[in-house]
């Protein structure tokens, strides 16, 4: 079909007219609106990190609509007009894409004449999200998982006139890391930006699930204060990030980095991604947010295991051993609860069936006894009625963002059996240990990485003792209702410890905890594995019984550790190590600690006969 | 594939043998398998210390209807998927006759507040029917309130 010559004509007037307008406003404003920081952040030029960076950190070419966009903010700003003034139908594909630029193009050109392109799929999918407001997530430490004091945060988006938050959509940015692939190779590759991350959209309950109930994480909500302009133009940029590809670095432009991103993206002002210039933690994320004020109001999502606890302490001791039954499938069920209120007795059905569910999960189990007795438990329940006997837990009094800083120095005075008296400085990137200040942290929870320690004797040149470089503990309180195994996992190198000069050591211990009067007792058994041996002249393993006790309170900590071991090759060569601390928290960022080191036994080396050293020290930690 | 992405997420399922799959919408609105979900192990912690809140998942939260899930249809067929991806929260809710996520299926349902009571009785009274084995599918669960809901006289308006 033929358009009349009038109607073709009008048409190609018009696209001169256009051209020529936005050529106008090329030599006017496009310039300085290329180096506009809005423009910048909706492009992700920013950087975080050691390595050298240009540009932008979205590596994906589909983002950009110039070939050179990802360095060239001014030829994107003009690929990006040219493109979303076309009125041809076959560009509406593609203008669809980027909607907050549009949006953004729109209100900085009014006179631009910007397409209006029919965005069925944006639309649907906006309808669907019907964004009100944005919520902060993040996912607290669970107590027998260290490692995930490292935290990970995302977004929810609440619903206008929604009142369930599990019906609302979740914004999460992860690397897309193929789950077939070994783990090891998934962490190299993830250190040094081997993976694409993307983000994605999906129902909240897939996260509550995800966290609450299998991995038994606390989640922190809070609400965020933006202006309703924000939020839209926050979703209309997640949009626009649909399928497209970042470098996922594990350290920098992580999962809460990417996402303070995209908060600039919306607004420049809020300058998020520019608290962090060398790493990006998950909570101090959050802690960008809070004190900038974006934050209304929080709530708290327990865990599984939280409720179990929290529950737990409402239990006769009768009860007790009745859930002990009730768990067991071997047992009968209704023979546990015959002198109970209906009211008590749907309190432990429910609380039973938690447990079951929890041990499920926790050991992985899939028994077919199990399942169906977690079911017969409901169904007994189900038969009392409508009650509400499992009371809410409380939050906790200090939010994990709330707990002491990521980052610790510490100077202290010592000095020991061989070298006399010295200046000790520590450096911490991360995160915390058993005497540090413990709100916000879990009991019996360690994670440590890179502790640099170096040292100063008189006379003497500048020493480095210590060189940590990962060191998780976690001594989780077992009894008869929710047992767990306590560990931890070291690798360091050290000066002297066992054997002259600098070493590597990898230790590692597994046992039991006990929790009585707030102090946890754990029994481990140790094994240590040094570098290459003296005498044996290959690396030696040491072997032998431990035992901690740990007492953590809101103004002070404690610690003491014996252990013994013996060489395997040479079981008459062994060796006691003592170590005794004690802190005091001035105030959650400053804390006195005085520590004691003792070591003694048959030595390793051919020398000398005795091995005795001891240490002390007093100091001052700083966390910032 | 499909059928892939399922099975991973009912691996982590404990209490029901094959929560969902079979027929019933497989997998629609769903992601892909979590990595590090129970790091139990104690390598599983050092890389999980080291990697970081890593899991890859590539859904973008579509409407049922553009993700592909044709067999989630009939009355309610947001509610089939809610159900799908929420068996055993809703096992416990549906016992204790209340709950969040029973809420949340409320909602989805479209119960009214005058019914809410009402709808959380009548599904708690028949918590056996619902939840007939610990072998249960998500697409028998949904038939069994579907069933449950006609054969209420003020419920029965919301299964039409």
């Amino acid at each position: 079909m033929f358009l009349p010559l009038s109607r073709r004509i009008a048409r190609f007037l018009l696209f001169v007219l256009v051209f020529l307008y936005t050529q106008a406003v090329n030599c006017k404003d496009i310039q300085a609106l290329s180096q506009h920081p809005q423009w910048l952040a909706l492009l992700h030029y920013h950087h975080i990190g050691l390595l050298p960076e240009r540009g932008s950190q979205i590596d994906d070419e589909d983002f950009f609509l110039a070939p050179n966009g990802d360095i060239d903010p001014l030829a994107e700003l003009h690929a990006t007009i040219e493109l979303l003034t076309q009125t041809s139908a076959d560009s509406s594909q593609r203008q669809c894409r980027y909607q907050a630029r549009r949006h953004w193009l729109a209100t900085m050109l009014p006179h631009v004449s910007f397409a209006k392109p029919d965005c069925p799929e944006f639309d649907a999918w906006l309808k669907e999200l019907a964004p009100d407001h944005l919520v902060l997530v993040f996912p607290a430490a669970y107590l027998n998982s260290p490692s995930s004091m490292f935290g990970h945060t995302f977004i929810r988006i609440a619903r206008r006139g929604g009142n369930n938050p599990l019906l609302d959509y979740s914004v999460n940015f992860a690397a897309n890391a193929n789950p077939a692939e070994d783990q090891f190779s998934f962490a190299i590759k993830g250190l040094f930006g081997g993976y694409a991350g993307q983000f994605s959209v999906m129902p909240y309950y897939q996260k509550t699930n995800e966290y609450v109930f299998l991995e038994s994480r606390d989640m922190w909500e809070y609400n965020l204060t933006l202006p309703q302009e924000t939020v839209d133009q926050f979703v209309r940029h997640i949009w626009e990030l649909r399928n497209i590809d970042f470098d996922y670095y594990f350290l920098t432009e992580n999962c809460s980095y990417q996402l303070l991103t995209a908060f600039d993206a919306a607004d420049y002002r809020l300058r998020l991604s520019d608290d962090f210039t060398f790493q990006a933690k998950p909570v101090d994320t959050v802690r960008s947010f809070v004190s900038r004020g974006l934050i209304s109001d929080i709530q708290f999502r327990p865990s599984s295991l939280s409720k179990i606890k929290h529950w737990q302490q409402h239990l006769s001791a009768e009860e007790f051993e009745a859930v002990i039954t009730l768990t067991d499938p071997k047992q009968d069920i209704s023979s546990a609860m015959s002198e109970l209120s209906n009211e008590r007795r749907a309190y432990l059905f429910e609380y039973a069936y938690h447990l079951l569910r929890y041990r499920a999960v926790k050991e992985k189990k899939r028994s077919a006894a199990l399942n169906q007795r977690a079911l017969a438990l409901l169904a007994e329940r189900s038969k009392l009625g409508q009650q509400d006997p499992l009371e809410p837990v409380p939050a906790p009094s200090t939010r994990d963002d709330q707990g002491h800083d990521s980052y610790r120095a510490g100077l202290m005075a010592g000095y020991n059996r061989s070298r006399k008296e010295f200046l000790e400085l520590s450096l911490r990137p991360a995160y915390h240990d058993h005497l540090d200040p413990i709100a916000g942290f879990a009991p019996g929870a360690r994670l440590e990485m890179f502790t640099l320690n170096t040292r100063l004797y008189e006379h003497e040149q500048l020493n480095l003792p210590r060189l940590g470089f990962i060191n998780i503990h976690s001594l989780n309180p077992s009894n008869a209702h929710v047992s767990a195994a306590s560990w931890s996992v070291g690798a360091s190198v050290e000066r002297d410890r066992l054997y002259s000069g600098l070493q590597l050591y990898l230790d590692g211990q597994y046992g039991k905890t006990f929790e009585t009067n707030g102090v946890l007792a754990s029994f481990l058994w140790q094994g240590l594995l040094s570098g290459t041996h003296d005498v044996i002249e290959k690396p030696a393993v040491h072997t032998g019984p431990a035992v901690e006790l740990l007492l953590q309170t809101k103004h002070w900590s404690a610690q003491y550790k014996i252990s013994h071991l013996r060489l395997i090759e040479q079981p008459d060569k062994h060796h006691a190590h003592m170590f005794g601390g004690i802190a005091w928290h001035i105030d959650n960022n400053f804390q006195l600690r005085m520590t004691h080191h003792r070591i003694f036994g048959e030595t390793y080396s051919q020398s000398d006969n005795d091995l005795h050293q001891y240490e002390s020290t007093l100091g001052f930690h700083y966390y910032y | 594939m499909k059928k892939l992405v399922l099975s991973a997420i009912i691996a982590a399922s404990p209490f029901f043998a094959h929560a969902a799959g079979g027929h019933g919408p497989a997998g629609c609105g769903l992601g892909t398998e979590v990595i590090f979900k129970q790091a139990n192990e104690w390598h599983e912690h050092v890389l999980a210390a080291t990697t970081n809140g890593t899991s890859g998942n590539q859904t973008f939260g579509m409407t049922s209807g553009t993700l592909g899930c044709e067999s989630a249809n009939g009355p309610l067929a947001d509610a089939r998927l809610f159900i799908d991806g929420n068996v055993e929260q809703l096992a416990a809710d549906t016992a204790a006759g209340a709950g969040e996520t029973l809420d949340a299926l409320a909602e989805v349902i479209g119960i009214q507040q005058a019914d809410k009571a009402h709808f959380q009785a009548h599904l708690q009274s028949n918590f056996s029917q619902i939840f007939s084995s610990a072998e249960v599918q998500s697409g028998e669960i949904y038939d069994a309130l579907v069933t449950l809901l006609k054969q209420d006289e003020t419920l029965s308006k919301y299964a039409a």
